[in-house]
């Protein structure tokens, strides 16, 4: 097996005893196959034992990995060391985020704006007590329709690319407006009335200069940047019906 | 209560105003909006043009080098000097660049299907080719009426 040596730079913050964060280097062997999530595991078993991350899955399905390599929101378990052969790596934890310890952050406010969003099937008056099977078919269109937007698995990579979000924290942000897009164009969905008012908010789609950089870092390829951008559309559709037909 | 001590102190790092030189994609988002100083600056440029036309002595019945002197000055010395000139090149570069920017994004907010049936959407070629077909179009109708209306 080909094994080469990467120096990989991590870094650190420990509360009980840091005031802020500082950076700890090791050298790690790594072969064709080892992930950046790998590279933790290595220097946690041979280095530093007290090295803390978040991981579940190792397979870009829970979300749960999600760091700054090099300065780029990435999936630790998605991210592979030959990608940056002959070049160091630096690990940080997700930007945008308070630091909880080493590379976990405390990504509480993103999920609170995902529950925010109300990312669920509201039924509608006419499907409330129809079963299932009735009610909630869909064609193939209508499910392509908000397909790409369901494949969110919430790891925050976005709102650590976001700028938006980096200097106003109100922001809902990329995924939690993806979401509420998604929820809206379901036709299952009874809903909209209900999101529409944090779809149309200052904090809203209209806090998004299109930067475009959540869209470009998404391990799951949910493309937040377009649904924002769909999103300000409906927003602007909404508001000119409203004129017309207050409620 | 628990009786276990927190030790809990997250961290959260300041923004620094250098923010966007440390990733190329945000020096480049930074640049596409810095555009708008151009824009702005070809506004007040046309503005003054307007406000100086306005200064001339419309009353006359045939414009003389007298009357239409205020807009003659913006027309020869203003918006006829080097400097000018230069400023404005940079602007039709600058709005270019622009242009070609926000096209290239323009397909993340075109999601149609091709027809009632299918699943596949329009592809992003189209509505970039679409834009800049629009854009062509327009060019050449605008330089058109330009020239057609030279005395």
């Amino acid at each position: 097996m080909d094994q080469k040596t990467m120096k990989i730079t991590v870094v650190r913050y420990r509360p009980e005893q840091d005031d802020k964060p500082w950076e700890q280097t090791f050298d790690v062997p790594y072969i064709h196959e080892t992930s950046v999530l790998e590279a933790l595991f290595y220097i946690k078993d041979h280095f530093e034992p007290s090295l803390s991350f978040r991981w579940s899955c190792r397979m870009a399905v829970c979300g749960s990995c999600g760091m700054m390599v090099n300065g780029v929101p990435h999936l630790a378990c998605k991210t592979f060391l030959r990608d940056y052969e002959g070049k160091d790596m630096r690990i940080a934890p997700l930007d945008n985020f308070p630091i909880e310890r080493d590379l976990v952050v405390d990504i509480s406010d993103l999920i609170e704006k995902i529950e925010r969003i109300k990312p669920y099937i509201i039924p509608t008056e006419k499907n409330k007590n129809m079963p299932l099977t009735k009610a909630y078919r869909q064609t193939p269109q209508q499910m392509e329709a908000y397909r790409q937007f369901a494949q969110c698995i919430n790891c925050g990579c976005c709102y650590a690319a976001c700028p938006q979000y980096k200097i106003n924290k109100e922001f809902i942000g990329p995924a939690a407006l993806t979401l509420l897009y998604r929820y809206n164009i379901d036709n299952r969905d009874g809903g909209k009335a209900l999101r529409m008012p944090y779809l149309n908010a200052e904090e809203g789609v209209w806090s998004c200069t299109f930067v475009g950089y959540c869209s470009e870092v998404c391990p799951k390829h949910v493309d937040p940047s377009s649904a924002i951008q769909l999103g300000k559309k409906m927003s602007a559709t909404d508001y000119v019906i409203r004129m017309f037909k207050p409620e | 209560m628990s009786e276990v001590k927190s030790y809990r102190k997250p961290y959260n790092p300041p923004v620094e105003a250098t923010w966007w030189t440390k990733n190329p994609f945000y020096t480049k988002y930074i640049l596409r909006e810095g555009t708008c100083l151009c824009a702005l600056f070809v506004a007040f440029e046309l503005l003054l043009g307007i406000f100086l036309f306005a200064m001339c002595d419309l009353d006359v019945e045939v414009a003389t080098a007298e009357s239409a002197a205020p807009y003659m000055w913006w027309v020869n010395s203003f918006i006829g000097n080097p400097i000018v000139i230069l400023i404005n090149l940079v602007c039709l570069g600058a709005t270019l660049f622009h242009a070609s920017t926000w096209f290239l994004l323009m397909p993340k907010a075109v999601r149609v299907f091709m027809n009632k049936n299918t699943t596949d959407l329009v592809p992003e070629t189209f509505t970039v080719i679409a834009l800049y077909s629009a854009l062509g179009g327009a060019t050449v109708v605008i330089l058109i009426a330009a020239f057609a209306s030279l005395p």
